[in-house]
């Protein structure tokens, strides 16, 4: 490069050195030009025209969303699992659907405990409980509140506890301290209508479906990590051996050493949910133990304490997290209790005849209400009437 | 300094895949899905097919771990795996099958086609050299879009291409001669030494 003035048909676009400073800069890399520009303060113009076409040359280029990485991570399982049976892919989706096994955690375990000692953090009284909104809220330890309009919020914890949010919102930082005794405790409140994704301080991932909300430390604690959730939500446990995760709902707290889960703990429904995706399970309530895999559904009854487990597909469980809706011959009431959630809406199917209606497919839950009971109606013999707030189904009469 | 350990761990991290450790193979799979799949995208706007084929070249390597041998090189053995699966795909479908495998187009796509490109400074460039690049062989393509977007070696692209060393360095020099050449220089130095004064 010391003989460019004398070339100049050797540009610096040829010169691995630059192109190396252009797209991933050291600070060796960034003190050899300075001083270079320093040097030949004639070369700037050349400089600056070249560092911008290898800007240029490197197209912005779309990647592959999370969820997309983990369904074709989940296929890649699946097809090692299953080769010897030779499954027939029907289609790209089905497929994508049928299963998600993985098999390389097979040492991680999670466990359900009923216990009846559950809250050992007060998190009502660590955390005021708000009053629902029609905005998502979060509300952070010194009890201010900040409040998102839009649809999703997306927030995420450095591992120092320090959050940022994707619409760009400054949020004030909170100042930890290691060694506090106290946990710093932030809440993200969830109407119906919306949902949000967090990503902990740890590297957890939760996504929260509508009318949810989490309670959790803005940074954990060195030997435990501990969140609260009410509603439903999908968590991608970051692995750590030495740290515990446990998830604490209204009656039931389950242990996790790092896999991937959905829960639905709603107030109002009768049973809580657990849905396996990744890793191995080991389940205690009261002196039973069984073992839960991937693909299966522990429900737990909260009135007679009784657990349940059945085999799932567990795209249905787990798929509102990109926008979908997934059914597999299900009930239309349970399919419309979802969508009154997940569209803040009443849906009412008062008609007996639709207790043993099922519906199988996809909905784009990305489009409106009413763009979702249209495809209802055109499958199933059934018309709908909006008033306000309030849909109710009816039986289309031939 | 960087590359000499990436190459130790490629083989460390190969040999406990091969030795049946899946979260080494999960490792792989996750540092490599993103740029396999933008490489991938260069031969096909079918998502799915791109897709389809990372799924079977990661199956491949589960299937026949034992048998594969070695690598050092992680990465260039996935590139290789993919376009050769890729390319097997397009030749089965009607429009390339009678097209030989290096002339099936390398797209390089500057822009993504649903971003709207605000700045008309830059709208400008990345006018000029798609057009640029219109002008360019795909191997061309290429071998600039694997020296500069993925970050490979002359040693890497020429093994991929099948082409010696100093054939791709001349593949890659004239191309980016051919692009710099059509630069709109006076605008761009203009522009930006605006930029400068506008916000300093």
């Amino acid at each position: 490069m010391k003989d460019s003035q004398e070339k100049p048909s050797t540009d610096f676009i040829h010169q691995s050195e630059f192109v190396e400073w252009v797209l991933r800069p050291t600070d060796e890399l960034n003190q050899y030009w300075e001083n270079y520009i320093a040097e030949k303060p004639l070369e700037i113009g050349r400089i600056k025209l070249a560092k911008q076409l290898i800007i240029d040359i490197v197209p912005k280029e779309k990647p592959l969303d999370e969820v997309e990485v983990n369904i074709l991570w989940s296929k890649i399982n699946e097809s090692v699992k299953f080769r010897e049976r030779k499954i027939i892919s029907i289609r790209r989706w089905s497929v994508a659907a049928s299963i998600l096994l993985v098999i390389g955690l097979s040492g991680w375990f999670l466990s359900v405990h009923k216990s009846t000692d559950i809250n050992e953090i007060n998190y009502h009284s660590v955390v005021g409980k708000p009053k629902p909104g029609k905005d998502i809220m979060l509300i952070l330890a010194d009890q201010s509140k900040e409040t998102f309009s839009t649809k999703e919020v997306d927030l995420k914890y450095s591992k120092d506890g320090l959050l940022t949010t994707n619409s760009g919102k400054q949020v004030q930082k909170e100042s930890v301290e290691q060694n506090s005794t106290i946990e710093k405790m932030n809440q993200l409140v969830v109407p119906f209508g919306k949902k949000s994704k967090i990503e902990l301080a740890d590297g957890t991932k939760l996504w929260l479906n509508s009318g949810s909300r989490a309670i959790y430390p803005v940074v954990f604690k060195k030997d435990k990590r501990e969140i609260f959730i009410e509603g439903e939500g999908m968590l991608e446990v970051a692995h750590d051996a030495s740290r515990p995760f446990y998830v604490v709902t209204d009656q039931m707290k389950i242990r996790v050493l790092g896999t991937k889960f959905d829960l639905s703990a709603y107030k109002e429904d009768a049973t809580i949910s657990v849905v396996l995706v990744e890793g191995s399970v080991e389940a205690t309530s009261g002196n039973e133990k069984m073992i839960l895999k991937p693909n299966q559904l522990l429900s737990y009854h909260k009135s007679t304490h009784e657990p349940t487990i059945s085999h799932v597909n567990v795209m249905e469980y787990v798929s509102w997290i990109d926008g979908w809706m997934l059914c597999e011959k299900e009930k239309l009431t349970s399919i419309c209790t979802k969508l009154s959630r997940y569209y803040d809406v009443r849906i009412d199917v008062f008609d007996p005849k639709f207790n043993d209606m099922t519906l199988t497919g996809k909905l784009d839950l990305k489009s409106n209400c009413e763009d979702v009971l249209k495809v209802i109606c055109s499958t199933a013999p059934i018309n709908y009437t909006i008033s306000e707030n309030q849909i109710t189904l009816i039986i289309r009469e031939k | 300094m960087g590359e000499n350990n990436q190459i130790i761990s490629d083989t460390l991290l190969w040999n406990k895949f091969i030795h049946g450790d899946e979260d080494a193979f999960r490792l792989i799979y996750k540092s490599h899905v993103q740029t396999l799949f933008k490489y991938g995208c260069n031969f096909t706007h079918d998502e799915a097919l791109i897709k389809d084929c990372i799924q079977d070249i990661f199956v491949d390597l589960m299937k026949y771990r034992l048998t594969i041998g070695s690598t050092n090189n992680i990465r260039l053995y996935l590139f290789k795996s993919l376009k050769r699966k890729i390319i097997r795909s397009l030749h089965k479908s009607e429009i390339y099958r009678h097209l030989e495998s290096d002339k099936i187009p390398f797209q390089y796509a500057l822009s993504n086609e649903d971003e709207i490109i605000e700045d008309e400074n830059t709208r400008n460039r990345t006018r000029h050299l798609e057009l640029a690049m219109s002008t360019l062989s795909p191997r061309q393509k290429e071998a600039i879009y694997l020296k500069y977007v993925s970050n490979l070696s002359y040693e890497e692209i020429s093994s991929l291409m099948k082409m010696n060393y100093q054939s791709a360095r001349n593949l890659i020099f004239r191309g980016l001669e051919k692009l710099r050449e059509s630069f709109p220089k006076e605008i761009v130095l203009l522009l930006s030494l605006l930029r400068k004064v506008k916000n300093p």
